[in-house]
């Protein structure tokens, strides 16, 4: 069983910070997935209803970055403590982040409003961003299970993430060499999959704090495909 | 301690317990039960633990001052440059001038002036000191007191604040040019910036002698030690690169004991 710290403020205040991060990686993960419901159902009014969402992940931020320094001028945390306050630190820049692509995702659904659409692209992307929010969520629940294997595995996932990201540039690219006419909805296209593509970056790095977290192992900046293992 | 760094101490097995008087040493209690480990020379090593873990018990092994104690016995081995200092041919008194002790509350000699207390170890032996004066000055020095205590040589040694008379502590050691110097809590009678001074002093130190400290202070074994270990209940748990102990110990007992976890359990 773990051992919890002796002085129960000090534990709260752990708590506290660990279940402001979930929150906000929650509000993160569900405007991601907002947005891209409104993407498929070319609902060019959802930029509007997701600013207070937007509003409060950046608000969390500011409120996790407060308690992390708190903490850290009371505590002077050490150990699992202290990788736990630097992953937190990291973490909530990322997801701060992943809020703003999510609304960037919004303001392009909103430009795209209901032209003609590419079938196979839209199905692409909406896979894309499924992988995308599914990394999201097993980066956080890896963080607040303290679990290296699963961050590992979101880490392995990115891969596939580029893949499609370079799939569907390629065809767009391929789109708008055939006919001119397509180049204003196609860039838009192509922005929502690069921001579904840094939505899964922000998920990696994430995930590479988790490791850092749990096992103290730098993992950033490694081969990919054996960061993984 | 680092890998490329020499060994200036080692400790083998070593096991220390005190016997009430009169009692056999079979029922004596452990102090410290069969404790291996190297300290690296010009390094600071800082040794942590809870009260009752034998750090302090350690540091006074290695320069024989545990044996001084009523009913207190040493087993094992602590060799300095590779001689034991436990050999029957060493003489316990320059194994102490070898390996200086500065204790946790500052003790200068009472009645001694300040100079005189510089000057102790060497009147004490009952040595004479060649240019005394000069010796003086530059220990005053090497311990950054000299322009606070210059004009009042002649003062008591029990005059100055907690935190000079700690540093005129380390002074009257370091005039006798020991090779290792132990500290046992050096700064948990200071404030903070007495304490900070000793720790900037043992930052100037650490090239020229091999320093040993015992401290409750985690933050202080964060600040000045090469090495940390982690003593538990009499054993070395862990001795490892300051950097490695805070910020990933190998032992579960490390963190719990550096985290401050003692013992509540999550119930899960």
């Amino acid at each position: 069983m773990p051992l919890l710290h002796t002085d129960s403020l000090y534990e709260n205040e752990l708590s506290r910070l660990r279940e402001s991060v979930l929150l906000m990686g929650a509000k993160a993960e569900e405007l991601v997935s907002r947005a891209m419901r409104a993407f498929s159902e070319h609902d060019a009014g959802a930029a509007k209803r997701l600013v207070a969402l937007d509003e409060a992940i950046d608000a969390l931020e500011v409120a996790i970055d407060d308690l992390a320094l708190l903490v850290l001028a009371r505590r002077q945390p050490v150990a699992s403590d202290l990788r736990f306050i630097a992953a937190v630190l990291k973490m909530v820049t990322d997801l701060e982040r992943v809020g703003d692509l999510g609304v960037n995702i919004c303001e392009r659904v909103a430009e795209l409003g209901a032209s003609p659409s590419f079938p196979d692209t839209h199905a692409e992307l909406e896979q894309m961003g499924r992988d995308s929010v599914a990394m999201l969520h097993d980066a956080l629940d890896a963080f607040v299970r303290g679990d290296e294997a699963l961050a590992r595995e979101v880490l392995v996932r990115d891969a596939r993430i580029d893949e499609q990201y370079a799939r569907i540039f390629q065809s767009l690219v391929a789109r708008m060499t055939e006919s001119a006419g397509t180049v204003d909805r196609a860039t838009r296209l192509q922005s929502l999959a690069r921001y579904l593509e840094r939505i899964a970056d922000h998920a990696t790095n994430i995930a590479e704090m988790v490791v850092f977290m749990v096992k103290g192992k730098d993992v950033r900046h490694s081969q990919r495909g054996t960061r993984g293992g | 301690m680092s890998a490329s760094a020499r060994a200036k101490v080692v400790v083998e097995d070593l096991r220390a317990w005190f016997a009430a008087p009169g009692r056999p040493a079979s029922e004596a209690t452990s102090a410290l039960s069969g404790v291996s480990m190297r300290f690296a020379e010009n390094e600071v090593t800082a040794l942590i633990g809870p009260s009752g873990s034998g750090k302090s018990t350690l540091l006074r092994c290695i320069n024989r001052m545990h044996e001084v104690t009523r009913g207190a016995g040493v087993g094992g081995s602590v060799r300095l440059d590779g001689v034991d200092v436990y050999g029957a041919k060493v003489d316990p008194v320059e194994v102490r001038r070898r390996i200086g002790l500065v204790f946790q509350r500052p003790n200068p000699l009472p009645m001694l002036s300040v100079r005189e207390n510089v000057l102790a170890g060497f009147r004490l032996a009952g040595e004479p000191v060649p240019q005394a004066e000069e010796l003086v000055e530059s220990m005053l020095r090497r311990v950054a007191l000299w322009d606070e205590v210059k004009d009042r040589l002649d003062r008591p040694g029990t005059s100055l604040s907690g935190g000079q008379q700690q540093r005129l502590c380390i002074a009257r050691c370091l005039a006798l040019r020991p090779e290792v110097m132990l500290m046992d809590e050096p700064c948990s009678a200071l404030d903070p910036v007495a304490t900070a001074r000793i720790e900037e002093l043992l930052n100037e130190l650490r090239s020229k002698i091999t320093i040993v400290v015992v401290t409750h202070n985690l933050q202080q074994a964060a600040r000045v030690a090469d090495s940390t270990a982690f003593l538990h209940q009499g054993e070395l748990i862990e001795h490892e690169p300051t950097s490695v102990v805070f910020t990933n110990p190998r032992d579960p007992r490390t963190e719990n004991y550096i985290t401050g976890r003692f013992g509540r359990t999550t119930g899960s």
